[in-house]
């Protein structure tokens, strides 16, 4: 009678359908985890601040409240306003609202945020997340129109009625736009719940088919192995030969290919 | 080598299948045991291979108890001494031919000729035995029986799947090639008559 590594040579040679099911579901299985993991990890992302300190963000056009949270966070901006924007809007205030303007800088530590005027206006949120410095020039940013005289947006706080007048004096009067933050944190969130929903229902989904494929060819596999062990039985195989056999068709047939197809996945996706 | 029942009590469930059942078949003697279907007779084989212990009596292979006998040490007597071809041919249905008869030897030049004396082509050793049809797995069986040279074969009705043509070249092979062996064939086939076996009667054994 042939020796088990014979066997389970035989047994790998008849079962190269097996393996590429097996291989084809555990790629599935690891991009579907990755994907989750990383749809995950973007939708935190896109969460806006719980609490801003303020009730209105000036920023450039195109930037949204949650970009403007990223680059601060970064220490970088990717669009600028001129601080004459928020110098003449502290000049209309007439006591209604309190105002600081903030600019984005790379320090040496990581981020940092300087910072103009007064400072609990949506700064408290972000000192543990980066280092608040006084305004001071700097020589960082420079545009052909405004030279150094840049910010990255500003922060205001007021009044309901008044943050809505200013709102529509910038957005139509300056190359800047102002942010509601209320507004589009209820917006946020619900396109947040609305993803998560969506990623929850994949999740099952994808789930559901791979159980489902599992089983599938491992009852193929157990229908297969059943009619060899029945006949290794018939001709007289050891208990300690039925065991090898279990345990090597075991790591042949199942950890290595879904180990492998793992590995390659997450290979793929970090390429 | 000799097989002995004595006193042999089995039941599947209620009704029993044998009472004091009693038989005696000395070494290197050919039996055919003849009965209709449902009568015990591949009960009567499984016992004798062990796969099955009565619930009472004695079953004497070479005057050894086979129900004293654990699980791995009638493992090792059918790996040793016995061949046992099942109604349904036990083959490992996804393996090749080949591979099958690989598996009890690697003597090929003796599969040739078996296969030459079964009537078998060659190219269905390429094939797998899930691709073969009755007959052929039958046949292939039986050569992988005659392959392991046992000294007891047990047949469960190995005509089953034949036509008359392969039904009398197995018959002349099996006496050819198992002279010396101890042999148990339970078949209702009739045509096992021919072969001058010691025929046995199911319904008289059970009485």
């Amino acid at each position: 009678m042939k020796n088990i590594l014979w066997i389970v040579k035989t047994e790998i040679q008849q079962a190269k359908l097996y393996f590429l099911f097996l291989f084809l579901i555990s790629m599935t299985l690891g991009s579907s985890l990755r994907l989750i993991e990383v749809s995950e990890s973007k939708i935190k992302e896109l969460s806006s601040q719980d609490i801003w300190g303020a009730d209105l963000a000036v920023v450039p056009k195109g930037i949204t409240l949650i970009d403007f949270k990223r680059e601060i966070l970064a220490g970088h901006s990717s669009s600028l306003l001129p601080e004459a924007i928020y110098d003449t809007t502290l000049s209309l205030s007439n006591g209604q609202f309190e105002a600081t303007a903030l600019l984005t800088l790379q320090g040496p530590q990581g981020g940092e945020v300087m910072f103009k005027g007064n400072s609990s206006v949506g700064l408290d949120w972000l000192r543990s997340k980066v280092t608040p410095r006084e305004f001071h020039e700097q020589n960082v940013y420079q545009t052909p129109e405004w030279g150094r005289k840049v910010i990255s947006g500003f922060f205001v706080k007021g009044s309901p009625a008044a943050m809505k007048s200013l709102k529509d004096l910038i957005d139509r009067r300056t190359v800047a736009q102002a942010i509601i933050i209320s507004q589009q944190v209820l917006n946020d969130e619900k396109n947040q719940n609305q993803l998560q929903e969506a990623l929850n229902i994949y999740s099952g989904v994808m789930l559901g088919m791979i159980l489902l494929s599992m089983s599938t060819v491992f009852m193929w596999l157990r229908n297969r192995l059943s009619s060899s062990l029945r006949v290794f039985n018939e001709i007289g195989f050891s208990k300690n030969q039925t065991l090898m056999y279990f345990l090597s068709l075991s790591s042949v047939f199942f950890a290595f290919p879904s180990l492998f197809g793992y590995l390659v996945t997450l290979q793929i996706f970090i390429l | 080598m000799k097989i002995s029942f004595e006193k042999v009590n089995f039941s599947y469930s209620q009704a029993p299948l044998f009472e004091n059942l009693n038989l005696l078949i000395s070494p290197g003697e050919h039996v055919w045991i003849r009965g209709r279907s449902g009568s015990g007779k591949s009960s009567l084989l499984k016992m004798m291979a062990g796969l099955i212990r009565p619930h009472s009596g004695v079953v004497r292979i070479n005057d050894e108890q086979m129900q004293n006998a654990s699980e791995a040490e009638l493992k090792n007597f059918r790996k040793a001494h016995m061949a046992y071809v099942h109604q349904e041919n036990h083959l490992i249905e996804h393996w090749t031919t080949e591979q099958n008869l690989f598996l009890v030897s690697s003597d090929s030049r003796r599969w040739i000729r078996l296969f030459e004396e079964f009537n078998l082509s060659m190219k269905i050793l390429k094939q797998s035995v899930s691709e073969l049809s009755g007959g052929e797995k039958q046949r292939v069986s039986l050569i992988r029986m005659l392959l392991q040279k046992p000294q007891l074969v047990l047949l469960d009705e190995p005509t089953a799947h034949l036509d008359d043509f392969n039904t009398e070249k197995l018959i002349k092979i099996i006496q050819e090639e198992l002279k010396n062996v101890t042999l148990v064939i339970v078949s209702h086939d009739a045509r096992f008559e021919k072969m001058g076996l010691n025929e046995v009667q199911m319904n008289e054994l059970v009485k």
